[in-house]
């Protein structure tokens, strides 16, 4: 198996190499040492607002929704890359073409999976804590433990979305009401107390208590979810062909008014129903603004503080998240066939970017108005909207003027990266400072959010104008 | 269709292009008439596929100019593929359309009436007809190919761009498209095919290039190319870049290059 192993690496690797190159890939992980060793020096400064309890509880949180989200892409994002790159492309293929079962090729993939990303994520993190030693002082070993516990809720993350993954190719009830059961566990510790969230993740128990049962039993279930995920996984999940009936013309007679991009967005609408990505969207759109609100009474209920999130807070966020849905938008399906049509590649962006726009606006102002509402908050909920549609009309242009159709390859360029972070992180910052400095700054609040939505708007406007000139000589193949 | 005028319908000189080290194609003439059954032959990674889509305005060329239908590329890439028809490498219609909504999208994108009237016919024509309801992605590869092959023929341009447009027909429907091509030529339609189905090409190609590590090695009709003792276009195929078998295929690096672009 050990050679499968050392393929899957490889395969892994190249495979994050031609999203961009190899060299930003390597400077990946180096990148986030650098960005580990700058938050590890800043600590005296944020520890004035944030425990330490309270930064390692977020770790261990982050570690598990990492772990979470990367078992979770394993299948989902099988799917699209199959879609994209055709079927029997990946190693995890193996077992249609050689004498391997697909229980073994997916045990190795797990293997894969958790050494891959523990090695490119988490260890340059603890590296980038051992290299603020000399200023912060740190115990080495408490580094090293710390490194060990999250790798430990990391591997219980993973190991659990395997698990419910595989559970999901054999039963979507099953899957739901496991689902179900997650969140009521989840409710009951963080909302009623009924325990601690040490038992619902025992690694994160064993960082604070040091108890090694809390040790044993992290290993011991995450081994468990592991093994029933390769007992559970089924040999082949072929999906079944549906027959449909003919919804283009319909569906393209809607967007008439958009002209020449009609049609094309005629047939994004086509896609992102037919594809289940309409509620994917959805979800991937509420769900971190959910954990984002849930975040909060979480904090408030367990830890008696809270973080005085407003509803312009809430605008700026929504505006942020918005990005997720131009990546979605843009993977749902292959673009190569475009090549043979009269457009260029900023035609499609453009196409993308209003279908974002139509998709976004009803939910962004529902959640607003809803944040508004429950926090009693309605005379921020003028300032709130205009921060929303100001930050995500931005962030959606910032996007599709850096990455064109190609968002998750382009995202992991670190030149790419680098600069979205840059033009992401100053305004977001700048948004967040403002909505919580209302008390200290009253109206010349109001004030600054105004200027920052102007200087928003009037780089929307250039970047805007700007996708044609670096998108122009873009090709819709891969290979092009 | 328009009818035939004397300016060429292709046109390009010391085309080249390069990617990274990697030479594509070298110092490339060529000329299209109008009316011509034109292939491009050659191994594999002999720089094709390139030329198809610096031809279709989808790619420039790193040196050299070419020009189609009297437009100069890359520049006049979007009115190119609004004048001509082209089936790329790879049978792709979108995953989640019918192969019926994927015509009449094509048919709206392009600005052509009667959508419904044109993908009927081209549904009968391959036999869709009754599987219009299923989505490309679970189409079969030859069904998806003749779905591609629709999608090009539809708007009846004047040039057809074809790159190995038989590859996954079954036999059939090699020979209904062969024969719906002769038409097409007769009609005063132009194509040019790139293709490794040789015998096919034999029975359909005017005038033919083949193409060795990016540069030209031969031009003219298959009589013109054929020596005594050969029998077809394989024969004239093996002599011109059999070599290859013994010296490594595809596209050459700079580096290892015996001449560079």
């Amino acid at each position: 198996m050990l050679w499968l192993l050392r393929a899957m690496f490889k395969e892994e690797f190249r495979l994050q190499s031609s999203y961009s190159n190899r060299w930003s890939t390597l400077m990946f992980p180096f990148m986030l040492c650098t960005m580990s060793l700058v938050v590890a020096v800043s600590l005296p400064q944020l520890s004035s607002e944030i425990s330490v309890p309270q930064m390692i509880t977020g770790a261990h949180l982050s570690a598990l929704l990492y772990g979470l989200a990367v078992g979770a892409f394993a299948f989902l994002g099988r799917e699209m890359l199959e879609r994209r790159w055709g079927q029997a492309t990946f190693l995890l293929s193996s077992a249609q073409t050689l004498p391997i079962t697909f229980r073994r090729t997916f045990l190795v993939f797990f293997l894969k999976d958790t050494l891959y990303y523990v090695f490119v994520t988490l260890l340059p993190v603890t590296v980038g804590l051992l290299l603020s030693i000399p200023v912060t002082h740190f115990h080495v070993l408490s580094v090293l433990r710390l490194f060990a516990t999250l790798a430990l809720t990391f591997l219980y993350g993973i190991s659990f979305s395997f698990f419910m993954s595989a559970i999901y190719t054999r039963s979507r009830r099953v899957f739901t009401a496991l689902s179900v059961g997650v969140i009521v566990l989840v409710l009951a510790s963080a909302a009623l107390h009924l325990f601690g969230v040490g038992l619902i993740a025992p690694s994160i128990a064993y960082e604070f208590s040091g108890d090694p049962w809390a040790l044993l039993a992290s290993m011991a279930l995450s081994f468990s979810w592991a093994a029933w995920a390769v007992m559970l996984i089924e040999e082949r999940f072929e999906i079944p062909s549906v027959v449909v009936k003919g919804q283009y013309d319909e569906a393209a007679g809607r967007f008439a008014a958009f002209g020449r991009l009609g049609p094309y967005l005629g047939k994004e609408w086509i896609d992102l129903v037919r594809s289940r990505t309409l509620s994917k969207v959805t979800l991937a759109f509420v769900l971190p603004l959910a954990v984002l609100s849930a975040f909060d009474w979480f904090l408030e209920r367990t830890l008696s503080t809270s973080i005085e999130f407003t509803s312009i807070f809430y605008g700026g966020m929504v505006g942020f998240f918005g990005v997720l849905i131009y990546s979605w938008l843009n993977n749902i399906d292959y673009v190569e066939y475009y090549s043979t049509f009269p457009v260029v590649v900023p035609d499609i962006v453009k196409a993308k970017l209003v279908m974002f726009m139509l998709l976004t606006s009803g939910i962004s102002t529902g959640f607003v108005v809803m944040m508004s509402a429950v926090n009693h908050d309605w005379a921020r909920l003028p300032v709130a909207l205009l921060v929303m549609f100001s930050t995500s009309v931005y962030m959606v242009v910032v996007t599709a003027y850096l990455t064109g159709l190609r968002t998750n390859v382009y995202l992991f360029d670190t030149r790419i990266l680098t600069k979205f972070a840059i033009l992401s992180i100053v305004p977001l910052m700048a948004v967040t400072f403002l909505s919580m400095a209302e008390e200290r700054l009253g109206w010349l609040m109001l004030l600054a959010i105004a200027i920052v939505c102007l200087v928003l708007a009037t780089a929307t406007r250039i970047l805007l104008g700007r996708i044609d000139v670096r998108w122009r000589g873009e090709t819709f193949t891969v290979s092009g | 269709m328009l009818a035939g005028t004397h300016a060429p319908v292709i046109e390009a000189h010391g085309l080249g292009k390069v990617y990274g080290s990697v030479v594509a194609l070298r110092d490339v003439e060529l000329r299209v008439e109008r009316g011509e059954f034109f292939g491009l032959f050659g191994p594999n990674g002999a720089g094709k596929t390139t030329m198809l889509r610096i031809l279709t305005g989808q790619i420039a060329p790193s040196a050299g100019t070419a020009a189609v239908l009297g437009l100069p590329l890359p520049l006049g890439g979007v009115e190119v593929r609004a004048k001509v028809g082209v089936v790329p490498e790879f049978e792709s219609p979108p995953s989640f359309l019918t192969g019926e909504e994927y015509l009449r999208f094509v048919c709206r994108a392009r600005g052509i009436e009667g959508s419904k009237e044109r993908a009927a016919r081209w549904l009968e024509f391959f036999a869709l007809t009754d599987r219009k309801g299923l989505l490309c992605k679970d189409m079969s590869k030859g069904m998806r190919q003749k779905v591609m092959l629709a999608a090009a023929f539809i708007h009846e341009p004047e040039l057809l761009f074809l790159d190995e447009p038989f590859i996954n027909l079954d036999p059939l429907y090699q020979k209904r498209v062969q024969e719906y091509l002769r038409e097409y030529l007769e009609g005063g339609g132009t194509v040019f095919m790139c293709s490794h189905l040789l015998e096919i090409a034999e029975r359909l190609c005017t005038r033919i290039t083949v193409l060795k590590r990016g540069a030209v090695v031969a031009t003219g009709t298959l009589a013109e190319l054929k020596r005594p003792g050969e029998q077809g276009l394989a024969d004239v195929f093996m002599r011109l870049v059999g070599g290859e078998l013994d010296e490594g295929q595809g596209a050459e690096t700079t580096a290892g290059a015996a001449g560079t672009v």
